[in-house]
């Protein structure tokens, strides 16, 4: 599991690619101009000044220790590490009846611990 | 400075000098500074509703950063959080140094924004940087 860079300044917002498969760049390659626009402008918001503080857009996820960006019906999961001044996207989708969709969050939970499991089996310097 | 990686400049990023972005950039700016203001004069949003006259779901798809949102609408909502709005028109490459830090640089693999915004920058920009 490889957290690939997006965009970055003093924050960094990156991607998770499993082998060469990315859901979030996939997720976003199929969006409307307007909903790619709008998750672009959080996603370099967030990298320039920090994470968003208005809730409609950008919402903690209490349960699943995730945040969820936000853009018309569209969502995308992450998780955060604060320490680093990291957000890791994990996987996008389209929200139905204000709800989000179990599966999606049980997918973004697994790749949150896969990715951060991966980081300590790292060998240290 | 913000670095973005080539995926994401063919993607998204293509989208940046255009009024569609800068008409999001402006809502999201616009939107965190409503929220920000609230958070520190403690103003639910029951309370800009009541204030308003409006209900507090409008005043969530407000925060929510529709586009067709009317100047009008905008120094209501602004007049009744105890804020004035300023709308000022600038030079596009002064509003990119101000927003990107002077230039765009990219990550690896990367693409290098720099240079295609060198020919919208007068020549000695450093004080404007600042």
């Amino acid at each position: 599991m490889l957290a690939r860079v997006l965009v970055q300044n003093k924050w960094t917002v990156s991607v998770l690619e499993e082998g060469s498969r990315c859901r979030v760049e996939q997720f976003l390659v199929g969006l409307d101009r307007q909903a790619k626009t709008r998750f672009g402008v959080l996603f370099e918001r967030t990298a320039n000044e920090g994470p968003i503080q208005n809730d409609t857009q950008f919402k903690y996820i209490r349960e699943w220790t995730l945040w969820e960006f936000k853009s018309q019906q569209w969502r995308i999961l992450s998780f955060k590490i604060d320490e680093e001044r990291h957000i890791i996207l994990t996987n996008g989708f389209k929200e139905e009846k204000s709800r989000i969709p179990k599966a999606e969050l049980e997918r973004a939970d697994r790749m949150r611990a896969e990715y951060l499991a991966s980081l300590e089996e790292e060998p240290s310097a | 400075m913000l670095k973005v990686s080539r995926w994401y400049q063919d993607h998204i990023g293509q989208f940046r000098d255009t009024p569609e972005f800068e008409t999001e950039r402006l809502l999201v700016d616009l939107t965190e500074e409503l929220v920000a203001h609230m958070d520190r004069q403690d103003i639910s949003r029951a309370e800009l509703a009541r204030r308003l006259g409006v209900s507090r779901a409008f005043v969530t798809n407000l925060l929510k950063g529709s586009p067709n949102l009317t100047i009008k609408t905008l120094v209501r909502v602004a007049y009744a959080a105890g804020l004035n709005i300023e709308i000022s028109m600038q030079p596009k490459w002064l509003t990119n140094i101000r927003k990107y830090g002077f230039l765009i640089d990219a990550t690896q693999p990367s693409v290098d924004l720099n240079e295609a915004h060198m020919d919208q920058l007068p020549d000695d920009v450093s004080a404007l940087a600042a």
